[in-house]
């Protein structure tokens, strides 16, 4: 399961983090990040609530695909 | 007669240039202010003071053949991010302590163009982030002056200097300025060039100026902006100068005072903004009160979610090669920000070009909107206070300055932000002018 699914609750959201966090760095420095693992876990959850049907809403980031 | 210390940029500039006040006379009063208060506001992170007389005296010597420039002799602190030719810029990570670059950022430059000199490099939080700095606020040495342009603020509040540079990635040049009550400018994304700056997020970084008036931000703005091809997010525009427009007598503006600001302000900064918006509508603004177009909180957390994935991008390498020298918010903030996924990065930027869209539609319709600055008076050194009201003008790149407006019941200074459409720095600043001519003068933070 991926750590960012929009279908996710808030603290299923914070759970995968925190499994993330502790496979990466261990359960020792992921208890000493947990503030940070909250507050991006709190963040990816806020933004995926927001849906965006239209296709034409692209990010600034986007490559002009004359240029690939 | 106030000391030379205590003068503003603007009125320092015309002393000079008037040659009542000799840029060696300003550099010395400045010096001896710094041995005073220095030791409780420990602003500084390295103090120039041999290559700030010399600059000086090159000052002098401009004055007795040539017209003066736009800030001639007029002494600057930088944020210890931004690099400065020969002086050491350690962006308080100590593995940088002996970095000295061999050229200046492209501010700085422009800054030295128009005949400013370099003090020294202010304190500034750890790569601009936010592990709390040395730095204390002069009003109050229990309390935070904010960050991360922490000593930057600090000292021009304390009168070390009389403006410095500071950046903002989310609120890191209004915050401090309003916890220290001076005036904090951060003009439109793409302004002012970050070349020769450490990155935070690059999509959001942007410089700015601590200074004590509208003027002096006006100032310094035209001295600062331009296009420059050597940062990929400079706006290649040719607007005029801004100064002669703002020190025009202004018209009372119209203000839009954004209701989801106010309902998360503390209290007592919720009525006094209040207090003020009624007191500037007496005086004949026209005061709308205005909604956001999104959550506020979705908007707050698109910005945070940028600013940390950049941020571990920027810092992907060093980490891994000296995390010993990272300091530890800013570390786990980082190690945090490797677990984030992709999508949820490029769906935020889509959010933010919606938010953009939505947003410049609500301010084109005022001269600016009305805002405080913070949440809260400047809280306990603990941290650097709360972002929450700046961040949006740095996620959408909207010009935004804070006034300081008055003094809490504890001594603290309170402020009212403004914020305009983008590239209308002219505009916001005649309605800042207007709206500081009405303000109560803020004194001076007693250090003595």
């Amino acid at each position: 399961m991926s750590v960012w699914d929009p279908t996710l609750s808030s603290d299923a959201t914070l759970s995968a983090f925190r499994d993330a966090a502790q496979r990466q760095y261990g359960a020792e420095r992921a208890q000493a990040i947990d503030a940070a693992v909250q507050s991006l876990a709190h963040d990816v959850w806020l933004v995926a609530q927001e849906r965006l049907d239209n296709l034409a809403e692209m990010p600034d980031t986007m490559i002009n695909p004359e240029c690939l | 007669m106030a000391q030379p210390y205590d003068l503003t940029v603007y009125e320092a500039a015309g002393e000079i240039a008037a040659r009542t006040l000799s840029p060696l006379e300003l550099t010395r009063s400045l010096l001896e202010r710094y041995s005073e208060v220095e030791p409780v506001v420990q602003a500084w992170q390295t103090l120039d003071p041999d290559r700030a007389l010399e600059a000086a005296r090159a000052s002098e010597r401009q004055l007795g053949t040539l017209e003066p420039r736009s800030l001639e002799g007029v002494p600057f602190g930088i944020k210890d991010i931004i690099l400065t030719r020969g002086l050491r810029t350690t962006a308080n990570f100590p593995p940088f302590n002996d970095y000295v670059p061999d050229y200046d950022a492209e501010a700085v430059a422009r800054l030295r163009l128009e005949g400013a000199t370099v003090m020294g490099k202010t304190v500034t939080t750890q790569f601009a982030f936010a592990d709390p700095p040395k730095t204390r606020n002069p009003w109050n040495r229990n309390r935070t002056p904010g960050g991360s342009s922490s000593g930057s603020a600090a000292a021009v509040a304390a009168r070390m200097v009389p403006a410095a540079l500071g950046t903002q990635t989310t609120g890191s040049v209004l915050r401090p300025a309003a916890y220290c009550g001076v005036v904090g400018f951060k003009p439109t994304f793409g302004r002012i060039s970050r070349h020769g700056i450490f990155p935070l997020g690059w999509s959001l970084d942007h410089v700015g100026v601590i200074c004590r008036s509208v003027e002096d931000a006006a100032l310094i703005y035209d001295a600062l902006a331009g296009f420059d091809d050597r940062d990929p997010g400079s706006a290649d525009r040719d607007d005029p100068p801004v100064f002669d427009h703002v020190m025009e007598r202004p018209d009372a503006p119209t203000l839009g005072i954004v209701r989801d600001f106010l309902d998360r302000a503390d209290p007592d900064v919720r009525a006094h903004v209040e207090r003020v918006a009624a007191m500037l509508e007496r005086a004949g603004a026209q005061i709308r009160e205005v909604r956001l177009p999104e959550s506020m909180d979705t908007m707050i957390a698109v910005q945070a979610l940028t600013q940390q994935i950049e941020a571990t991008t920027v810092h992907g390498h060093l980490i891994h090669e000296q995390p010993d020298g990272y300091a530890p918010v800013l570390r786990a903030y980082l190690q945090a920000g490797a677990l984030a996924p992709a999508g949820a990065y490029l769906h935020a930027q889509r959010l933010r070009r919606r938010f953009r869209e939505k947003m410049w539609d609500i301010v084109d319709h005022t001269d600016a909107l009305l805002t405080p600055t913070a949440t809260d008076t400047a809280p306990d050194p603990s941290t650097t206070g709360n972002r929450t009201m700046q961040a949006l003008w740095s996620l959408l790149g909207l010009p935004a300055i804070t006034l300081p407006s008055g003094l809490s019941g504890e001594g603290l200074p309170l402020a009212v932000q403004l914020a305009a459409a983008p590239f209308q720095e002219t505009r916001l600043l005649s309605a800042a002018r207007w709206v500081q001519s009405l303000l109560d003068p803020m004194p001076a933070p007693p250090l003595a």
